[in-house]
């Protein structure tokens, strides 16, 4: 638990009032236009011009976030002057003059301090042309969680430079299987510091994570049949939310954080009901013969995408919540599951079962601009948006089970779980 | 019906041709001419209420030769001797003759241990989206139990979960894998 606890330690200094930071000059919303190149200078320490350990991992996993993005040109390192290793970080004491050389529009330097049990990173961003500050930061933490701020930076890089603040500095919740046995586990966003987060020695399935708080809600056989759980992250403290006859699974939390979407099969099979934050019956959502599961909420609640075999085989169905009135979102699939609301509203994510493999799919919720996102490759399912919508997370059997990251546009699929357990149903936090 | 003349026919026939030879304590036949005349006695049992004169535990023992006789041991779940797997086809719930007969036949022997209660656990193959399988686990289950009603099987010795793929009883993949995981399995509870 050591870990948690240093994650409680891990605070932010938000210092953007100090600094009344400039406009960009560029900004770059989506991946595929055109890059920002961009430098990242050696994490320095303490005023210093060595770099430790901590510095480098800093800076590696700053430029792996930002390179992921898909919005910058990172400059090489190779090719740096000599102010990448002079110390200060006002804007006074930045030589830009070098980095216009290197054509680069945005600089980042950073140094850190150790002292005792404590890590303090001071980061800037800076704008190469103009010569002026765009945002500075301060963290402080432990030793080791150098990698959790370099995440809180790389997000608010992409606030600046790319139109929205960024992901990167989120868990992953998934469900990891030794043996026979499937557990909850958490993850940091590139894969590391592997937490687990169940002991239920069972079936684990299926977890979802609220948008307002760290509590986590899924489907276990611990009692013998699929029941649904509730549990804080942090405390550890567990509830049982249904435990209905039948089976009780997909839950998913309302965007406000205070109710549920789940499939009950109680009253005959499965069906969509909206549950409230204890599990007490608030409405049935579903009223049909076949199976309706894998609900997924707009980011307003009002509706719900869902898939259902009404029509024989499992298809996407959007609910309207006011009217009551279901729609087929897509025509061209025999086989369509797991469909995941973006955040922005503007796209659903959902994987198809074509010529015995999944692959996933994108389509706008008024059912134009079907598109596949992911090719050749083992089987991809459960796709998850990223909070900011710019990445999405899936399982995929490619190379062993593992949990695979994205962009929205399919591109630069890479695996990011850890080797050595079979990772599936990944689930993004915001902001940890 | 002519069938189960047939069927009693050929019991006797092979009654006579074996004669005593066969213990009861056998496994289940496979042969699916013993398979029909079995389960259909089984059938007409509960059906009729009779008490077993042509009690069939002298289940003929025949190698087995289909996925739809596979004991429950290999998963080590309590069964009763002879109670046998129901299996599906691809995103099927819906009994097939084949299974029917299973289900009549294993309910012939519930019905000689009617304080016994069981759990009918649903399973399916690995294709697919879990969740959907969890529904279609469940379906199967309650296809199942729906039969045993009919059989005369008390409501209340009987209760459904699904396991959805979860719990294959073949991890491989391919046909023969995933014939022997879309299952219904009866198991004894405590």
């Amino acid at each position: 638990m050591k870990r948690i606890t240093g994650l409680f330690l891990f605070t932010l200094l938000f210092l953007g009032s100090l600094f009344s930071p400039a406009t960009a000059a560029i900004v770059i919303s989506g991946p595929g236009q055109q890059t920002i190149p961009l430098a990242i200078a050696p994490p320095l320490l303490q005023a210093g011009t060595t770099t430790t350990t901590i510095g480098s991992a800093f800076g590696e996993t700053l430029h792996n976030d930002l390179l992921m993005s898909g919005i910058f040109t990172l400059a090489d390192p190779r090719s740096f002057l000599s102010d990448a290793a002079r110390p200060g970080l006002s804007s006074a004491d930045v030589d830009f003059a070098q980095w216009r050389i290197l054509a680069v529009d945005a600089l980042v330097k950073s140094s850190y301090s150790v002292s005792g049990n404590e890590l303090i990173f001071d980061a800037r961003l800076y704008d190469v042309p103009s010569g002026s500050l765009l945002d500075g930061r301060r963290y402080r933490g432990r030793p080791g969680d150098e990698r959790q701020m370099a995440h809180a930076f790389a997000d608010q890089i992409l606030k600046v430079l790319g139109g929205a603040e960024g992901a990167f500095a989120g868990r992953i919740l998934f469900v990891g299987k030794k043996g026979d046995v499937k557990e909850l586990y958490m993850m940091d966003t590139d894969g590391r510091n592997l937490l687990p987060l169940t002991a239920h020695r069972s079936l684990v399935l299926n977890p979802d994570i609220s948008s307002t708080s760290r509590e986590v809600v899924f489907t276990s056989y611990r009692a013998g049949r699929p029941e649904l759980y509730r549990k804080e992250i942090y405390s550890g403290s567990e509830v049982k939310l249904s435990n209905r006859k039948g089976v009780n699974i997909g839950a998913r939390f309302h965007p406000d954080g205070k109710s549920f979407v789940a499939s009950l099969s109680f009253e005959g099979n499965a069906e969509l009901y909206l549950l409230g934050s204890d599990g007490s019956m608030r409405k049935r959502l579903t009223n049909n013969w076949a199976i309706d599961i894998d609900p997924s909420w707009s980011p307003d609640g009002k509706q719900i995408v869902f898939t259902s075999d009404r029509l024989g085989t499992p298809q996407l169905f959007i609910l309207d919540l006011n009217s009551g009135a279901t729609r087929r979102l897509a025509y061209n699939g025999k086989y369509d599951t797991s469909p995941a609301w973006s955040p922005d509203g503007e796209e659903i994510a959902f994987a198809r079962l074509e010529e015995g493999r999944f692959e996933i799919y994108s389509i706008r919720p008024d059912g134009s601009n079907e598109r596949r996102l992911t090719t050749a490759g083992g089987n991809k399912e459960h796709p998850r948006w990223s909070p900011d919508g710019r990445f999405l997370v899936y399982s995929s059997d490619s190379g062993g089970k593992g949990i695979w990251a994205m962009r929205a546009d399919g591109s630069a699929p890479r695996r990011i779980s850890p080797s050595g357990l079979e990772a599936t149903h990944p689930a993004w936090s915001i902001r940890w | 019906m002519s069938r189960s003349l047939l069927a009693i026919l050929m019991i006797f026939t092979l009654t006579m041709t074996f004669g005593c030879a066969m213990k009861s304590t056998k496994s289940p036949t496979t042969d699916p001419t013993l398979q029909q005349s079995t389960t259909t006695e089984g059938l007409n049992d509960s059906l009729r209420g009779e008490q077993g004169q042509i009690r069939e535990e002298t289940i003929f023992a025949a190698p087995q030769t289909t996925m739809t006789t596979e004991p429950l041991s290999s998963l080590e779940t309590p069964v009763l001797a002879g109670l046998q797997i129901v299996h599906f086809s691809y995103d099927q719930h819906l009994l097939s003759d084949e299974a029917r007969n299973i289900i009549a036949a294993n309910a012939a022997i519930l019905n000689r241990a009617d304080k016994v209660r069981f759990q009918l656990a649903g399973h399916t193959d690995e294709r697919g989206s879990d969740q959907y399988n969890i529904a279609l686990g469940e379906r199967r289950a309650e296809s199942v139990r729906a039969y045993l009603l009919e059989l005369g099987i008390d409501a209340s010795r009987m209760e459904t979960v699904s396991y959805g793929e979860e719990q294959p009883m073949d991890a491989g993949a391919g046909e023969s894998a995933w014939m022997k995981n879309r299952r219904v399995e009866f198991i004894l509870l405590p």
